[in-house]
């Protein structure tokens, strides 16, 4: 489609050893398409590969873990970038007006001993002509557009004398600076009181569609879900489980794994529905990670024999709506 | 401003810190057993003349009023009189130590103009030749230099280069016999230049090879392995993750190691002068050297008391100068510090 | 019955520097009944975990009284205390940080039996027992290190150390923020059941409102210090009064893509509870409805409708034009 911004086709993230003579994937067969201006809620557990899947679309992963997919595709400027062929050199050129970053824990990806202001001006000096006073202005105005308090005096500040949401906030600043294509954000305001985390979602939400970027937004909030993004992938120990648009689901979520979030998220208006939740064992069982069966068979109320051995098929439930279950007509 | 507020702090601690040196070396001498004034006297000197010389060497009389008296002349400059050299000592120090300054500082200029970007050199980014080179010859280095004593690699060095070889010059000091320098500074190799003295600087230079890498070989070591520790685990760490996926061009995320490297070599620095005065006291004997390390040496096997206690004065004076000033260094390299201060 | 009955609290901590001192607790009045569960909700810096530990004596209070069933134990000395300290428990907010790594769950939970209770062994292990069953876990957890469980697990061991002395009120402080969200809604449904079973009191502390409500009969709302609103349930989640609440509302994300909710929000960042002044409303800085005389002395609270208390002029003057 002419405004796809990018498409993943059966991406799998492989840690290095092996289980019974298996790889271990981390991430299996992920299948995703993102589109202008979309902003895609990724939500998952703990554990379930958020941030990984986020790293392995950037080309961003921490060895040993490496990525393999048939298709990793990213549509710049009218020109096909594979993603795949790319080593870390070349991603230099694609990272920061390409694709942008938002990683979690602001005050632990800051430099430590350059001042914010500092840091972000150099950022501006390498993507741009200017000059250092004119790189300060323009770190300064940015800073503004985030709402920061004082900001001439925190240009001038270390990491570590801010707080969470300030720091956050000088986090965003420059990826909307950078307006990046493709902006992966991960868990962006874990951590923050919830009425801060509310303005730097709002401040993010209101540049984003200014700079009319694409997102990834990987989150454990249903919350920011539902009030943020426009579709929505749910993400069960490194399986896309479901896909849709943001509505589709809340209105017509099917998958299994959706429905016992959305339970635990308490989703019924505040209101916690027991019966429903006691349908999903909560016995610890381990969490196998190789190629075979649904990942989510072992809490599975309606799992039988072949969810464990075989793996769940893609299946269309309407339109741009897709699960991944073997008991797709039971639902 | 912050800066003031620091240095301000820290220089006050300096007083407590040179007063207790003061005071164990006050004690030195009064514990060590034996009699010095009769050692300092000589064995045909008559009881009347020990007591003499006890009264002139300050051990007579109430302890606090001796301890006055040492405080008054130490503060004065007066560091009493060598026995052994029948100078004051204040005089052969000032004569001597910048013989052994001219080591330790050319040691360590060495090591960080040379180890330490071979160390940075090895963990930087890309394949060149270079690099591969600086990190095996730095892993091999590594696993030896802890092996070797200092003394013991001297003299080794001394056997095979000097005897054997014959490509060092005999080490018998700072310069061959016959030649000569005038002293301006102590330091052979500026005042050969500053008086043109072409001849001593070069056989100068020759012999100041061995000693000198001696010292690199030994002490840079650990500045080395420090750096080399701390750069890596810099370079695998979220900040530098970031500032590439911010685009910035490989030469800024270098600097960026760099700079956060740079703390922890200092610190290491600062340690291992501590150890590289000691250090030169065992170079300068093998190498003959007439610095203060010799004079130290001389001074303990003589038990030449006043010179072993103006060393020891002059030695922890130098090393709390450098913990000032390394810390004035880390408070400009690293502004997490003042937290912590 | 009141179990549990504060009379203003004061908690102050001095700083190293000059005469500063940390207002983490200001004046803060509140009591909880049998069988019922006051929920205390704020964000980070409100003073609510230190409340929570002040009543439990982990921290002494600067002033005030702590009346626990009915005596003041505000100033008790330890020795006398003692014997209180079985009937309050404390749950904490880090699951695994809460359980000492080097014992097994039987000797966790046999601690406060022994030492508090002191019963002997073979009684201590049957209560362990009973209290295992009370959490859903099995004698197969008896010997197992906390390390070994799952992030749900351990924090109902945790659950079971509190219950096992048979506590008429138990402190949770913040019990599922750290959780994944699997092991949240199953650790409220416990609580929600060892109460009914029980008659235990709840102290729920927590910054979300969402997990609050789900088990609190009656809530108040803290910011820097203060109990700005409480009241039922019902009548604050339905009609929040004091701006500080209605703006923790608006903020609060709830999973569902329809609800509309009343924009509101505060100017900037929560100031620092260092010398808070109080001679006037510490929130009107940042409150799009501040007045003039906002700043003009301390709102205390009142009862605007029966069984809602809220300290706001501003709410109190909308509410008497009703």
């Amino acid at each position: 489609m002419s405004n796809e911004i990018l498409t993943v086709e059966n991406l799998n993230t492989y840690s290095p050893g092996s289980i019974e003579g298996k790889p271990i994937k981390i991430l299996d067969k992920i299948n995703l398409v993102i589109n202008e201006e979309d902003i895609l809620g990724l939500v998952g557990e703990t554990g379930s590969g958020k941030t990984v899947l986020i790293n392995s679309i950037g080309r961003n992963l921490r060895s040993p873990l490496y990525v393999d997919a048939k298709k990793l595709f990213f549509y710049k400027d009218s020109e096909d970038i594979n993603l795949m062929t790319k080593n870390q050199d070349d991603m230099r050129l694609i990272w920061g007006r390409g694709i942008g970053f938002i990683p979690p824990n602001a005050k632990d990806i800051l430099n430590p001993i350059l001042t914010v202001g500092q840091q972000f001006a150099n950022i501006v000096i390498a993507h741009s002509k200017l000059s250092k006073n004119e790189a300060r202005d323009k770190v300064i105005e940015s800073f503004r557009d985030v709402n920061m308090p004082a900001p001439e005096r925190n240009f001038d500040s270390y990491p570590h004398t801010l707080s969470g949401g300030m720091a956050q906030r000088v986090i965003i600043s420059i990826a909307l600076f950078l307006s990046p294509k493709l902006l992966l954000a991960d868990e962006p305001t874990m951590g923050l009181d919830v009425t801060i985390q509310k303005q730097v979602l709002d401040i993010l939400y209101k540049l984003i569609k200014k700079i009319k970027s694409s997102v990834i937004l990987a989150t454990r909030d249903m919350g920011i879900v539902a009030n943020y993004c426009s579709k929505v992938g749910v993400l069960c120990n490194g399986q896309l489980v479901e896909f849709s648009d943001k509505r589709e689901f809340f209105n017509n979520y099917k998958h299994p794994y959706s429905k016992y979030l959305l339970e635990a998220s308490f989703s019924s208006h505040g209101k916690l529905i027991e019966r429903d939740l006691k349908l999903f064992k909560s016995k610890e069982v381990v969490e196998m990670k190789t190629d075979v069966g649904c990942r989510f068979a072992n809490r599975c109320y309606l799992a039988k024999k072949e969810c464990q051995l075989i793996n769940p098929p893609e299946v269309s439930i309407g339109l741009n709506h897709y699960i991944r279950c073997h008991r797709s007509e039971d639902l | 401003m912050r800066f003031l507020r620091y240095f301000r702090r820290r220089i006050i601690y300096v007083i407590p810190q040179f007063f207790g040196v003061l005071i164990i070396i006050f004690m030195i001498v009064r514990l060590v057993p034996g009699d010095p004034a009769r050692l300092m006297a000589g064995s045909l000197v008559s009881p009347e003349g020990v007591e003499i010389v006890r009264e002139r060497m300050g051990l007579t009389g109430p302890l606090y009023l001796q301890f006055w008296k040492y405080l008054k002349n130490v503060f004065q400059g007066d560091l009493g009189k060598s026995w052994f050299t029948g100078n004051q000592v204040i005089d052969d120090i000032v004569a001597k130590l910048p013989a052994t300054m001219e080591l330790i500082i050319l040691a360590l200029i060495i090591t960080i103009a040379i180890l330490v970007p071979i160390a940075l050199k090895s963990i930087s980014e890309g394949n060149s030749f270079i690099k591969k080179l600086s990190g095996k010859s730095l892993f091999i280095y590594g696993l030896t230099a802890g092996c070797f004593p200092d003394f013991w690699l001297g003299l080794i060095l001394i056997l095979v280069f000097f005897a054997k070889l014959g490509w060092i010059p005999a080490p018998v000091g700072q310069l061959p016999i016959g030649i000569t320098c005038a002293s301006i500074t102590g330091v052979v190799l500026i005042d050969s230049l500053l008086t043109a003295n072409w001849l001593a600087f070069i056989e100068h230079l020759k012999l100041l090879i061995l000693p000198v890498f001696v010292l690199v070989f030994v002490y840079g070591s650990g500045i080395m392995k420090v750096t080399l520790v701390t750069a890596t685990s810099v370079q695998k760490s979220d900040f530098i993750r970031f500032a590439k996926n911010c685009g910035l061009p490989a030469k800024k995320v270098s600097s960026y190691v760099k700079r956060a490297t740079y703390p922890a070599t200092v610190t290491m620095t600062a340690l291992m002068l501590g150890f590289l005065i000691g250090g030169a006291v065992l170079v300068e004997n093998v190498f003959s050297w007439g610095g203060i390390g010799q004079y130290a040496v001389r001074a303990v096997t003589n038990m030449d008391y006043t010179a072993i206690q103006g060393v020891v004065l002059v030695a922890a004076l130098i090393n709390i100068i450098i913990y000032i000033l390394v810390d004035i260094v880390y408070f400009i390299v690293d502004p997490r510090i003042e937290q912590l201060g | 019955m009141e179990v549990l009955r504060v009379e203003n609290l004061y908690k102050l901590f001095p700083l190293k520097k000059r005469n500063l001192k940390v207002h983490a607790v200001s004046g803060i009045d509140f009591s909880i009944k049998s069988n019922e569960t006051l929920g205390m909700v704020g964000e980070s810096g409100c003073g609510k975990t230190t409340v929570g530990r002040c009543v439990v004596r982990l921290i002494e209070p600067t002033s005030g009284k702590i009346i626990f069933l009915g005596e003041d134990v505000t100033k008790l000395p330890e020795k006398k205390f003692r014997k209180f300290r079985p009937k309050a428990q404390i749950v904490f907010q880090e699951p695994y940080d809460a359980l000492n790594p080097r014992k097994v769950v039987r000797q966790i939970i046999q601690a406060p039996l022994i030492s508090e209770k002191r019963l002997n062994k073979k009684k201590s292990l049957e209560r362990v027992v009973e209290v295992l069953k009370m959490v859903e876990l099995t004698e197969k957890y008896l010997n197992k290190y906390p390390i070994q469980l799952t992030q749900g697990e351990q924090q109902r061991v945790g659950i079971a150390r509190a219950i096992s002395t048979k506590p008429k009120l138990i402190i949770l402080d913040e019990p599922t923020s750290l959780l994944d969200i699997r092991f949240r809604a199953e650790t409220i449904v416990l609580l929600k059941r060892l109460q009914k079973e029980t008659g235990v009191s709840y102290l729920f502390i927590s910054h979300d409102l969402v997990v609050i409500s789900q088990l609190s009969h009656r809530i108040s709302v803290m910011y820097l210090g203060r109990i700005v609103e409480e009241g039922s349930c019902d009548l604050v989640f339905n009609n929040p009064m004091h701006p500080y609440t209605k703006a923790l509302f608006a903020a609060t994300l709830f999973p569902d893509p329809d609800q509309k909710k009343p924009e509101f929000i505060l100017k900037g960042e929560v100031p620092s509870p260092i010398n808070l002044p109080d001679d006037r409303c510490n929130l009107a800085p940042r409150c799009p409805l501040a007045e003039s005389y906002c700043s003009k002395g301390l709102p205390k609270l009142e009862e605007l409708e029966p069984n809602h208390f809220v300290a706001c002029f501003k709410a109190k003057s909308s509410s008497k034009k009703t």
